[in-house]
């Protein structure tokens, strides 16, 4: 299965699930398997697409999306500095952060736009994304290198 | 050696931060980005939905005319439908009796006059992560009519009001978020408050509701029509507890949504005809 084909089926999927499960965020995973496998033009459109779905049906200001990929996509290159993206414990560092990294970008964004939320749906939003990110890395991983176009970006 | 290292830190973190701060005053003054976002990322979602949704309506249609008694089911529509226009109707007569009780002067006006009503179907709650406010996804936008802040009801009551709206569908901020306030008079008493909501299967909050001002136990709170959102008279909640407190000069009151907007499968919204008043801020220009 080509790209091609394979990130338009992921995205209606996602938005499939993005609807059934409240909170849930399957496009930032994909967003960091793509810099893992140093696809970075595809980050570049991916993420162009996927952040104007989740700002379009989001109910706060446009940047939050914006803030939240920025800072997984820095996290990621300042982790490689300590040890490389194959490492088992670069999942679980992964998910830890994009839990609390999630928690402080919506709790911020939504003090400054005056708006108010349970603080106990933020936490479980951000515990959701810490399970979802290395689910979503597992389930993507697999599928691209079953169909073949899981390799490295040769640069 | 300091400079080079100034220089590396500007282009690497406070570059991209002042351009992100820039683009985000200039989005909350204009609105572009988010119409930009609504209008692609919302037509991609609902598009990818509906045909699911559609499909999954039929399937459902299709198995209930084939296994339940087709001639009742029909029957049923057609008195269900009878139904909630004798509901609105109901809405629209009880209020113009509680108005002539205690109103002579306002006689004339009734809730749902200058307003007309349209169906929509939600396709969906809560979408993505940025979805934190309570809202549904329904399948009307601005090509229908549907524009910030008009009502969305059902018979029964409010449901809330349009958040942000893309050429086929729009969000609406649910009455139940923690962030939507309806200005609200009870039935009888008709005295003034505001509700808000505090979550999923919470009860509204009534506030603003001084000590010695009269509230009576399970009366029927209605649109004040204050706000320029909601039409005068809309059943909004029920009253469902009354605590008058020492410390506070305001009643702390509690009442119960009419509608659950987690069940709803459509809706209804309501949008300005040629017989409403223009709003005042309409009739300054």
């Amino acid at each position: 299965m080509s790209q091609a084909i394979f990130w338009p089926l992921y995205t209606i999927a996602c938005i499939w699930l993005h609807s059934l499960v409240p909170g849930l965020d399957c496009f930032a995973p994909a967003l960091i398997v793509c810099l893992h496998l140093k696809r970075y033009q595809s980050v570049f459109w991916l993420g162009l697409i996927w952040l104007l779905i989740n700002e379009g049906v989001g109910s706060i200001a446009f940047g939050a999306s914006l803030v939240w990929d920025a800072g997984l996509v820095l996290f990621f290159f300042a982790v490689q500095v300590f040890f490389s993206s194959r490492h088992v414990y670069f999942l679980f560092v992964l998910a830890v952060f994009a839990a609390g990294w999630h928690y402080v970008v919506f709790f911020s964004m939504l003090n400054l736009q005056e708006l108010q939320v349970h603080k106990e749906a933020l936490i479980m939003n951000s515990l959701l994304t810490a399970c979802a990110f290395p689910l979503a890395w597992i389930v993507i991983q697999g599928i691209l290198k079953q169909h073949g176009t899981g390799q490295y970006v040769q640069r | 050696m300091f400079r080079f290292k100034f220089k590396y830190i500007f282009i690497a973190f406070l570059l991209p931060l002042f351009l992100y701060l820039g683009l985000y005053t200039w989005n909350w003054r204009t609105g572009a980005l988010d119409d930009l976002a609504a209008s692609t990322g919302m037509e991609i979602v609902g598009w990818v939905l509906a045909p699911g949704k559609w499909a999954d309506r039929k399937a459902g249609l299709l198995w209930n005319r084939y296994v339940s008694l087709v001639e009742t089911e029909k029957e049923n529509a057609l008195l269900r439908e009878e139904l909630e226009a004798l509901k609105l109707e109901l809405i629209r007569l009880r209020e113009q009796a509680a108005e002539q009780q205690l109103l002579a002067s306002l006689l004339e006006l009734s809730p749902l006059d200058g307003w007309d009503a349209f169906g929509a179907r939600i396709i969906a709650h809560q979408i993505g992560p940025n979805a934190v406010l309570q809202t549904v996804f329904i399948n009307k936008g601005r090509a229908d009519g549907v524009s910030r802040d008009q009502p969305v009801i059902t018979p029964d009551g409010v449901v809330g009001r349009v958040l942000k709206a893309s050429s086929h569908f729009s969000s609406v901020l649910l009455l139940t978020d923690p962030n939507s306030y309806i200005p609200v008079l009870g039935q009888k008493s008709r005295t003034r408050a505001i509700t808000r909501g505090q979550g999923r299967g919470e009860p509204l909050q009534v506030n603003h509701v001084p000590k010695n001002e009269l509230l009576f136990s399970e009366e029927l709170l209605v649109t004040s029509g204050l706000a320029d959102i909601y039409p005068k008279g809309l059943p909004v909640a029920r009253i469902t507890r009354i605590e008058i407190s020492e410390l506070s000069l305001f009643k702390k009151v509690l009442s119960g949504a009419l509608v659950d907007p987690f069940r709803l499968e459509g809706v209804l919204v309501l949008q300005r005809n040629e017989r409403s008043e223009p709003l005042p801020l309409q009739q300054e220009r």
